[in-house]
């Protein structure tokens, strides 16, 4: 019990902190909390257990959801953090080191909180949304749900192709804050930060290669080469190239980059980017990092086989001592590199992309009888809502004439249309 | 009287040859595409009237019509822009070409009519920025009996053929050559950001280290001015008219202020929104004596000139493209090139390697509207992103720049759904 109130007590500050960084969930909570437009509603959310979802938790809370929560990955669970919401009378299922099944059992564990099931769901990588269409057909459906990110759209593609989607599913995951924060400067910050961090090197002078440049790859490029670095790009698709070179960057193919770089590091969303042939050609001492959303970018299998010896290199990351003694150190096993073995995101840029999924349910909750089932893009008042509040928390001033977060009144806006 | 260019001055006609081969010689992708075309003449039967900014890059666009089989007539569209040289060239040529430099904007719009009605039978295509053309065939069809279809290159255009086309006034398909990311962001942020900065230093010949550089508007165009002035060592500062562009610009790193306060202590002022009035009489009257202002979004309306002239007592001309406006205050301020767009008519619009992609886009969109037009319905069209993919491919090879071919996993992935990153990703930071 004791030690119950201890891991509340280490969180609480903590909790205070991130919830001075998030803003726009404060927005949120300020605007729309009186009306408590979730009452009634039972939400079922599949997220990280980190002290910024529990900011996301605590909103919906204050809109009037009963939220049940489950872990979505078992190395970024915070056990303290989990302590501190259950303490708050949301039921959380996860804790630090648990296992795959334990995972998939808490989702479900989340699904049959209540006997009728949920009837909002906020999903991360499609896991309570491809549970929820394996159950018989008659089984009580959601009203509404959201997807938040590329890999669980993904997945919710392939679960179309098989069978008819059974409720309305916002795509929060394509949003303004994501295209616009999120990905060019959280991401691409916290991605170079994670590999200066844990390689402890100086970035001046060196090569930096940069696989893919999509909005995370030019934020990290351009980042980069702030720091002193003399940036090389490699792309599959013609017009990324393109952008990458009239930006000012060295664009050549990854066999030709292999040689030559000191740092590596993998943003296409695609697999085998690093393979044998590039490990083969690189330099003694080069870092190699992913910051793709899957664990495939950088082969590892054949960086395994190119391996005779491992050994650990501090917090974060492993050297690969090959078989001629050059030695190759890999980030974060070579999964996405700031989550893994870094911080993950600024607070207030989860802020941004946590308050998307927030409103892709309560703005749209008044008009879902018009959805029918399947995905839906999130509709543009969310993204107005999300930069109204980013620009009035980075204290922008917009002109009279500009709509900026007071017109949006405590009835939500979808609601008229 | 008729605008039609006729009978050039032979010295006229020699000047605007060499500006076509020296523009010709930077555009690599539209060779390419000519050479492809010459033998089979694929627009054999078409009649294409065309209203871009007439410079020797449109030159050579225009002659790869021709090259294809076209009988095609032209206009600039535009109060400033018209290369006169360049009108010459192409009329000895045999190309029907109406306009010149410096019209009022009521001779700019009898040009576009004169142009419509170039062919006996009207044009089949129409080539448009600005949607002038388009405008005019909507409300006159009668002068465009065969009329098949059309494209639009503009931001703002493709945004008024799309209300057309939801009030059902559209009649025939609009093929969008605007959204490409060849278009958006190169064209527009690279070539007309570079090209504004360009105008503004050789109308003046101020030096920009150090200046407050006041960028109105953060669109692609905007970002890419800022950006540039800002490696000139400008001290940038951006006024948005939405919390959208505002987190952007904020973002990228520039000050974000409204324009009253952005206004002050401005050495330069630079309109790129695409809408009316963006400067009025009452940031006029916030602005410190000695202030350049200029536009580069599509239309002369960005400052409202008639708020100014109210406020001035007298103008001189001090350089040309800088008209002095001496205010009833006692202040001055300088208005380069009348408010039009500062790229194109104080320097030479954007470089030719951009407008190659550029005009390649448009290029390829004609020969496939030639090809296959009457399968599209009226309405919008988007070019596909394979097409985008294949102009970028284009400009590459002639930079000399190889990229890695995706492994066919690598493709199921980038192409499936639209994400994690499609081959059609469009957005950057």
């Amino acid at each position: 019990m004791t030690e119950l109130i201890n891991r509340t007590r280490r969180a609480e500050p903590r909790l205070e902190v991130a919830m001075a960084q998030m803003p726009v969930l404060g927005a949120i909570r300020e605007k729309f909390a009186a009306d408590a437009p979730l009452s009634g509603h039972r939400l079922a959310l599949c997220g990280h257990v980190t002290v910024e979802t529990a900011v996301q938790v605590l909103t919906l809370v204050a809109l009037g959801a009963e939220v049940a929560w489950c872990a979505s990955s078992a190395s970024t669970t915070d056990s303290d953090v989990a302590e501190l919401i259950r303490d708050r009378g949301v039921g959380v299922h996860g804790w630090r080191g648990m296992s795959e099944d334990d995972l998939l059992r808490g989702a479900r564990d989340v699904l049959a909180t209540w006997p009728e099931g949920p009837t909002l769901v906020l999903d991360e990588g499609a896991v309570l949304i491809t549970a929820l269409h394996q159950g018989p057909e008659d089984a009580p459906r959601p009203v509404l749900a959201t997807e938040k990110t590329p890999d669980g759209l993904a997945a919710l593609d392939r679960l179309a192709a098989r069978t008819p989607l059974r409720f309305p599913i916002i795509k929060s995951d394509e949003s303004f804050g994501k295209e616009a924060v999120d990905n060019p400067h959280g991401t691409a910050q916290s991605l170079l930060e994670t590999i200066l961090a844990v390689s402890g090197r100086l970035l001046a002078g060196k090569v930096f290669v940069i696989a893919g440049y999509g909005r995370v790859g030019a934020g990290l490029a351009e980042r980069a080469r702030g720091l002193g670095a003399r940036v090389i790009v490699t792309e599959v698709r013609p017009t990324r190239a393109l952008l990458a070179a009239l930006d000012g960057y060295d664009v050549v193919p990854m066999a030709e980059a292999a040689p030559l770089g000191d740092f590596f590091c993998t943003v296409t969303g695609a697999p085998r980017v690093l393979r044998g042939a590039h490990l083969a050609r690189m330099r003694s001492g080069a870092v190699l990092a992913n910051g793709g959303h899957r664990p495939w970018e950088i082969d590892l299998d054949e960086l395994d086989a190119l391996t005779v010896r491992r050994r650990p290199s501090g917090p974060g990351s492993e050297w690969h001592v090959l078989a001629d003694g050059r030695q190759l150190q890999l980030i974060g096993g070579g999964s996405i590199a700031n989550l893994s073995a870094g911080r993950g995101n600024a607070s207030e840029v989860m802020d941004v992309t946590f308050a998307s999924q927030v409103l892709a349910l309560q703005l749209v909750l008044p008009r879902v009888a018009g959805l029918v089932p399947g995905l839906h893009p999130l509709p543009p008042e969310c993204d107005d809502f999300v930069a109204a509040a980013f620009a009035r928390a980075l204290g922008i001033t917009l002109p009279a004439e500009t709509p900026d977060l007071d017109a949006f009144t405590a009835v939500p806006v979808g609601g008229a249309r | 009287m008729s605008f039609r260019v006729t009978r050039p001055p032979a010295e006229l006609v020699e000047l605007g040859r060499a500006a076509l081969d020296v523009a010709r010689d930077q555009m690599p992708v539209l060779a390419g595409i000519r050479s492809e075309v010459a033998g089979t003449r694929p627009l054999q039967a078409q009649r294409v009237a065309g209203c871009v900014h007439l410079t020797k890059e449109t030159g050579v666009l225009v002659e790869l019509l021709v090259a294809a089989g076209a009988e095609v007539a032209w206009t600039g569209g535009d109060e400033v822009s018209t290369q006169d040289e360049v009108a010459a060239a192409l009329a000895a040529e045999g190309v029907e070409v109406f306009g010149r430099r410096g019209m009022t904007t009521a001779e700019v719009e009898q040009a576009v009519t004169e142009t419509l009605g170039a062919f006996q039978d009207g044009p089949t295509l129409l080539v448009d920025n600005g949607t002038r053309l388009i405008e005019a065939a909507l409300s006159a069809p009668g002068t465009v009996p065969r009329l098949v279809a059309a494209t639009e290159k503009t931001t703002e255009g493709c945004r008024r053929v799309r209300e057309w086309a939801e009030q059902g006034r559209l009649r025939f398909p609009v093929v969008n050559v605007n959204d490409l990311v060849t278009k958006w962001e190169v064209d527009n942020t690279y070539g007309t950001g570079q090209s504004t900065v360009d105008g503004i230093v050789r109308a003046t010949g101020v030096l920009l280290a150090g200046k407050r550089f006041v960028v109105v508007g953060f669109g692609q165009v905007g970002r890419g001015v800022a950006l540039r002035a800002r490696g000139m060592g400008a001290r940038v500062v951006v006024c948005c008219r939405s919390a959208r562009t505002a987190v952007r610009a904020r973002l990228a790193g520039f000050p974000v202020l409204p324009p009253h306060e952005a206004l002050v202590g401005a050495d330069i002022v630079c309109t790129a929104t695409g809408y009316p009035d963006v400067l009025t009489g009452e940031h006029l009257d916030a602005l410190p004596g000695g202030a350049v202002l200029c536009n580069t979004g599509h239309s002369v309306t960005e400052i409202n000139l008639a708020d100014l002239a109210e406020r001035t007592r007298e103008t001189k001309r001090i350089r040309p493209h800088v008209q002095r406006h001496i205010l009833h205050d006692g202040r001055h301020v300088d208005l380069l090139s009348g408010g039009g767009l500062i790229n194109l008519d104080a320097a030479e619009g954007n470089p030719s390697e951009v407008m190659d992609i550029t005009f390649a886009n448009q290029a390829l969109a004609v020969l496939d509207l030639a090809a296959g037009a009457d399968r599209l319905a009226p309405g919008v069209h988007e070019v596909p992103a394979e097409r985008d993919e294949d102009v970028a491919r284009r400009k590459l090879a002639a930079m000399a720049v190889r990229i890695d071919a995706p492994t066919p996993e690598q493709l199921e992935v980038l192409t499936s759904g639209g994400h994690p990153g499609s081959l059609g990703e469009r957005s950057g930071p």
